[in-house]
């Protein structure tokens, strides 16, 4: 049979059975894009091949218990879950600094840090608040969801110049928020605090 | 905000505990998050890269199969050890005529033969099923912890075997010596077919569960059968008594099996369909098994399908066909009933 002409949702079907083919037409169709947005966001090239390998790994372990009604939803979340997930453990290794610099500072310190995350945090809401309705959607689809240019302004039927468009004013009113926490950001962030 | 402040917001979105506030934080944090490398990063073999990584997953798989099926085991150990035994039992029950192996008697056997009264008792007391073989040449399949009580010659007129427990029969066809299983309270009679028993100790169930051949399963009373107590049975149907009802339920088995032509009769068609009316695919299910199926909506008869459907379960079968035909299916009795929109519009 040919698994190529197959919809996601049989190749869920089959895979469930245990079907080794059917899992690698799922790999194949899909390991592409998962590594080139892993790859958009982690500098390490041998975290992003593991990532990758994790994610499909997972799915074939629980084949037979996931609920998974869309598949290229369900990867590209894991991939996001992955992704942060090692971000945020490049910022667990940096530990002891963490400890002697909460030791350091004095115990008012903890209210401040909330403080200024609440503040960011307001600052983006608004920001996206501010946002026209269909550039918020746009961003969505694209940064989150992975559709590119092309897909959303057929699915949108607007042309892909005003797709673009709508991305670049997301990113470029939250990036000045947001640039700190950015990757090089993070990592002046970490040198800083060391 | 320190890095600290930053990665016990991150672990609270990996764990769900975020507000929606937090939420569209982080994801629009990560929406913007590129790095350099990603954009204008040396070229990779893409080619190498999927053969590589597929191989290391591969690998991957395989050593953490055992531990992974050891830990599914013990949760489905019943099912799985029912699955095994009606596989091969159907087998036997395919290639009867074909192949006359010999038969040993196996460990935990326990035969007694009461010369008075000429029966035999077998009690397996291993934890494997144990095939015995009558003098007309019908065999059974003893489950563990089962016994079977059966005479050393059959009278003229009929074949009469007392079971207590689980056992698969596959019957010698004597259309003039009908074959009478008594369990419990309820009797199979067969001409000649093999069908599954099984029984429920503490609630009294007695199950039946045909295979190949026509079944009738009904309930003693003082040695007189009547039509009326009575079910009728083909394959892949089953009968459930219930004792403390007093009354059968006719179903379908848990797993049904397609069923082996009878001599040179027409092959089992291919389950291989390309663009083909739901009608067809339906119908070769039907002659497989045996089973009805029906279309609620009579408007999805004609609706394309393409699915390889060889080798899998009937209820995979059919989740197949529901999931491209965005529909569902529920079993009514001895019938499967599949319930869907039009694929017209």
């Amino acid at each position: 049979m040919n698994y190529k002409s197959l919809p996601d949702e049989l190749l869920l079907l089959y895979l469930r059975t245990g079907d080794e083919n059917a899992f690698r037409e799922i790999y194949l169709r899909y390991w592409k894009k998962l590594f080139s947005i892993a790859r958009h966001k982690i500098q390490a090239l041998d975290a992003v091949e593991e990532l990758v390998q994790d994610i499909f790994l997972r799915l074939w372990e629980r084949r037979e218990s996931l609920q998974i009604d869309q598949l290229d939803a369900y990867l590209f979340t894991a991939v996001r879950y992955a992704c942060i997930n090692h971000i945020k453990s490049t910022l667990v290794k940096e530990k002891h600094a963490d400890y002697a610099y909460v030791h350091y500072n004095d115990a008012s310190y903890a209210t401040d840090e909330q403080l200024d995350l609440d503040e960011l945090m307001d600052a983006v809401e608004q920001q996206l608040n501010d946002l026209p309705e269909k550039t918020r959607q746009i961003f969505r689809l694209n940064r989150l969801e992975y559709q590119s240019v092309k897909e959303i302004s057929t699915s949108l039927k607007v042309p892909e110049r005003t797709v673009e468009y709508h991305i670049s004013q997301a990113i470029k009113s939250l990036r000045v928020y947001l640039r700190d926490y950015l990757l090089t950001g993070l990592l002046t962030m970490l040198f800083m605090d060391i | 905000m320190s890095r600290k402040t930053f990665r016990q917001l991150l672990e609270k979105y990996l764990r769900g505990e975020c507000t929606p506030q937090e939420k569209r934080f982080v994801e629009h944090w990560y929406g913007l998050l590129e790095t350099e490398t990603g954009e204008s990063g040396e070229e990779l073999d893409m080619d190498e890269l999927e053969g590589r990584l597929w191989n290391q997953i591969q690998k991957k798989m395989d050593t953490s199969e055992d531990p992974e099926q050891g830990r599914i085991v013990p949760l489905q150990r019943v099912r799985y050890r029912w699955l095994g035994l009606a596989a091969s039992l159907l087998l036997i029950g395919g290639w009867f005529y074909l192949s006359q192996p010999i038969r040993n008697l196996l460990p935990g056997q326990a035969p007694s033969t009461n010369e008075q009264t000429g029966w035999i008792d077998r009690s397996n007391t291993s934890s494997r099923s144990v095939e015995i073989r009558m003098e007309d040449g019908s065999v059974v399949q003893l489950s563990a912890k089962s016994s079977l009580r059966f005479p050393k010659h059959f009278a003229a007129d009929k074949r009469t075997v007392y079971l207590t427990g689980d056992a698969f029969f596959s019957i010698q066809k004597m259309p003039s010596r009908p074959f009478y299983v008594h369990t419990g309270e309820v009797v199979t009679k067969v001409l000649g077919t093999s069908f599954f028993v099984r029984t429920e100790a503490e609630s009294g169930k007695v199950r039946v569960e045909v295979v190949t051949g026509r079944v009738t399963v009904y309930k003693q009373e003082s040695e007189k059968q009547t039509s009326a107590n009575g079910v009728f049975l083909t394959p892949n149907q089953a009968a459930t008594f219930f004792a403390d009802e007093q009354h059968f339920v006719t179903g379908l088995v848990d797993t049904p099996k397609v069923i082996q032509p009878t001599g040179t009769e027409k092959k089992p068609g291919s389950l291989v369909f390309d663009d083909a009316p739901l009608t067809d695919v339906l119908a070769r299910l039907e002659q497989a098994y045996g089973i009805d199926i029906e279309l609620e909506n009579d408007q999805q008869k004609s609706c394309p399908l393409t699915a390889n459907l060889t080798d899998q379960p009937l209820y995979t079968q059919l989740d197949i066909i529901c999931a491209a035909l965005k529909s569902t299916y529920k079993i009514q009795g001895t019938t499967i009933l599949i319930s869907g929109k039009s694929c017209t519009e």
